[in-house]
């Protein structure tokens, strides 16, 4: 009954997870078309209206148009990577979900998700470096420990889960082969 | 594998069919199968008791060792 009760648990965290990852997917989706918008709008429309809006951007202060362009065009990048990691995790929790443990597509997904975070975290401190050298002529590095470190090792982690799945793929298979 | 199954050869002396040993011993088939192909990375003991028991043998009657 006890075992019941915690498979029950177990799969409703899972569901739950599966469902944030989902809803976040299409958030993020959403959130990629507006700043794709806002791209056209300044590229085609006005650029003062965008530059207005995003002048106190947290980062650093937007001023210029070359600034505006370049940071909206990274944004873009760097959101459609996240956009791909998200969707990685979705596919992910759905064969963790339904389909057998341990598979070889489940190690390569987080071993992958895991390289993507570390990459696109590292990419995006080395940018706003950049950014700011460029066009606010500010030496400034910022490690941050939720928004730099926090997510280094949350990527480090999936990477080291990746390596437990394929050890327990190595021993489910032995399993299956023991007579 | 340097290991060895010669569990068809003692089937065959002994007048006995796969599925007949896998239901006596009560294993599937298809494990049976693993065995015989030598696709098993283990054996228990409790099997290879099972099959010594059916089959009258020794467990040195089907396993055998040869170098690579």
């Amino acid at each position: 009954m006890l075992l019941l009760n915690d498979n029950c648990r177990g799969m409703k965290s899972s569901e739950w997870l599966k469902n944030i990852f989902s809803v976040a997917y299409y958030l993020m989706i959403i959130g990629w078309i507006l700043l794709f918008g806002f791209l056209l709008y300044a590229i085609f429309i006005s650029p003062g209206d965008i530059l207005e809006i995003l002048h106190d951007a947290e980062e650093f202060k937007i001023k210029s148009k070359n600034a505006l362009y370049s940071s909206l065009t990274y944004e873009l990048l760097s959101s459609a990577v996240w956009i791909y990691i998200l969707y990685l995790f979705k596919n992910l929790m759905k064969e963790l979900i339904s389909g057998p443990l341990f598979t070889k597509l489940q190690i390569a997904s987080f071993k992958l998700i895991g390289q993507l975070i570390i990459l696109i975290t590292i990419v995006d401190a080395i940018s706003i470096f950049v950014f700011k050298v460029i066009f606010n002529g500010r030496l400034e590095l910022n490690f941050d420990l939720f928004d730099f470190w926090f997510v280094i090792g949350i990527g480090l982690f999936l990477i080291f889960l990746s390596q437990i799945f394929n050890q327990a793929r190595v021993m489910k298979e032995e399993n299956e082969l023991t007579v | 594998m340097p290991i060895i199954i010669n569990l068809d050869k003692i089937l065959e002396e002994r007048g006995m069919k796969s599925n007949e040993l896998a239901e006596k011993i009560g294993i599937t088939t298809a494990n049976l199968s693993i065995l015989k192909t030598g696709k098993a990375k283990a054996v228990r003991f409790s099997t290879l008791e099972a099959i010594c028991e059916v089959l009258e043998c020794q467990p040195g009657d089907i396993l055998e060792y040869t170098k690579n």
